[in-house]
């Protein structure tokens, strides 16, 4: 197990409610070919498809194919499977203001193609639609400013967090969470969230194999047999913790977010979620760096909440499974 | 269908697929997330459909194209708006689903009210 370094901690726990605006080219690296592939298929599968109603329906009903949202349900879920719901919710949010902007876009189009030529018509829409973004944008960002609504466009977990702990008040539920790698960090989220002690119970944060054993009951033969960095442990420590805080929901987090340990890729985590009547398991095993390890594994481990909730509400059966990811 | 329609239908999902990676990957590196979010509703499509129309059968049915995207612009924001619920609600796949439902609703109640 590797310590979480100081540096990561702080940049979750301190992060600016308002991130500033920056080009962030590390993020390229993560980009997917299978996904930017994707993504060139819905574009061609639109474009012909529009081409095609356009063909057939006649030009004004077709061309409302150009504004059809083919590629945003993609992109949502997309984001939602690798980065989480709150992260999938702010896209289509940031979407919106795009979709104004096309309105404006598709006006200046309009207006523009017969008068100018096609090229000089387009880029002067193009450059309304950026315009109309950025005017939009900053009247938005304003007005929270005036309202001092903190969490508005944010990027931290405190809205998934917070969307948990409404999830858990709906059914009543309670919630305990077991943390080694995290080393707090999810059960600092959940306090964070106005009367979460309706709901969130407590946590124990087993970062040493023995308190893993002594407070949670963790099997000391599971740890010497798979290693504390397993689906095992993680199930034994969600289940633990839900027994030893007595909560309806334990979560279990077991990784290595610093550095590979006994032969383990750096990144790999184990995030168990025990309900009543089930135990979910997904193991990670992307590697984003330090302080993105934990990211991951604090927003995956609400997304697996929230995941096991919709589960046991489609079919209250047990399950157990491991997926990558 | 003529084999020129069927070249020009290949050369507007061309340049369409591009334009959305273009914008996909700007969208990659922008941040905060919300704003990186505009360019899913960059009109990617647009671009590419509405200049090859110009230029290969006229100003005349690009334009009148850009007027049937205003209701489908319309209609997007709708999606988002409806979107930004179902999406939290339902999970992005069924919430997506859904919204498009209001895309539909919006886009076809415009064109049969106002562009017909």
């Amino acid at each position: 197990m590797t310590a979480v370094s100081a540096d990561a901690t702080r940049r979750i726990a301190t992060r600016p409610v308002r991130e500033p605006f920056k080009l962030d080219f590390a993020k390229l690296r993560e980009m997917r070919a299978r996904d930017l592939a994707a993504r060139f298929a819905f574009g061609f599968g639109i474009s012909v498809a529009a081409g095609i109603i356009v063909q057939t329906a006649g030009p004004v009903f077709g061309g409302m194919f150009l504004a059809f949202p083919a590629i945003l349900p993609a992109t949502t879920t997309l984001l939602e499977r690798r980065n989480g719901l709150a992260q999938a919710a702010a896209d289509v949010r940031g979407a919106t203001v795009g979709a104004l902007g096309m309105v404006a876009f598709a006006s200046v189009a309009w207006v523009l193609l017969r008068r100018i030529s096609p090229g000089a018509a387009l880029a002067a829409a193009m450059l309304t639609w950026i315009a109309t973004c950025v005017a939009i944008y900053a009247v938005m960002r304003a007005v929270v400013h005036v309202l001092h609504e903190h969490h508005y466009l944010p990027e931290i977990p405190i809205t998934e967090a917070a969307a948990v702990i409404d999830a858990l008040e709906a059914r009543s539920l309670t919630i305990a969470a077991a943390e080694s790698c995290t080393g707090g960090l999810v059960a600092s989220f959940l306090a964070s969230v106005p009367d979460a002690s309706q709901v969130f119970r407590g946590a124990v944060v087993a970062y040493d194999n023995e308190v893993k054993v002594s407070q949670l009951g963790v099997d000391a033969t599971i740890i010497d047999r798979h290693g504390p960095v397993s689906a095992a442990v993680a199930a034994a420590m969600s289940q633990g913790v839900r027994a030893a805080i007595h909560a309806d929901v334990g979560i279990g987090i077991t990784g290595l977010t610093g550095s590979a340990t006994d032969g383990k890729p750096a990144g790999l985590t184990f995030i168990s979620v025990t309900l009543a009547h089930s135990t979910i398991i997904r193991r990670y095993t992307d590697d984003f760096g330090p302080g993105r390890n934990d990211e991951r594994a604090v927003r995956m481990a609400f997304k697996l909440v929230m995941d096991a909730l919709r589960a046991s509400t489609d079919d209250d059966h047990n399950v157990a499974e491991t997926v990558d990811h | 269908m003529e084999l020129n329609d069927i070249v020009l239908l290949g050369v507007k999902g061309l340049i369409g697929g591009l334009v959305v990676v273009a914008f996909a990957v700007i969208g990659e590196v922008l941040r905060p997330r919300g704003v990186a979010g505009v360019t899913s509703g960059a009109p990617s499509v647009a671009i590419g459909s509405l200049s090859v129309t110009a230029i290969a059968t006229g100003t005349a049915a690009a334009a009148s194209q850009a007027l049937g995207m205003i209701a489908g612009a319309c209609a997007l924001a709708v999606w988002c708006l409806c979107g930004l619920d179902t999406v939290k609600r339902f999970g992005a796949l069924k919430g997506s689903i859904l919204a498009t439902l209001a895309w539909c609703a919006v886009a076809v109640g415009l064109w049969g009210t106002a562009l017909r």
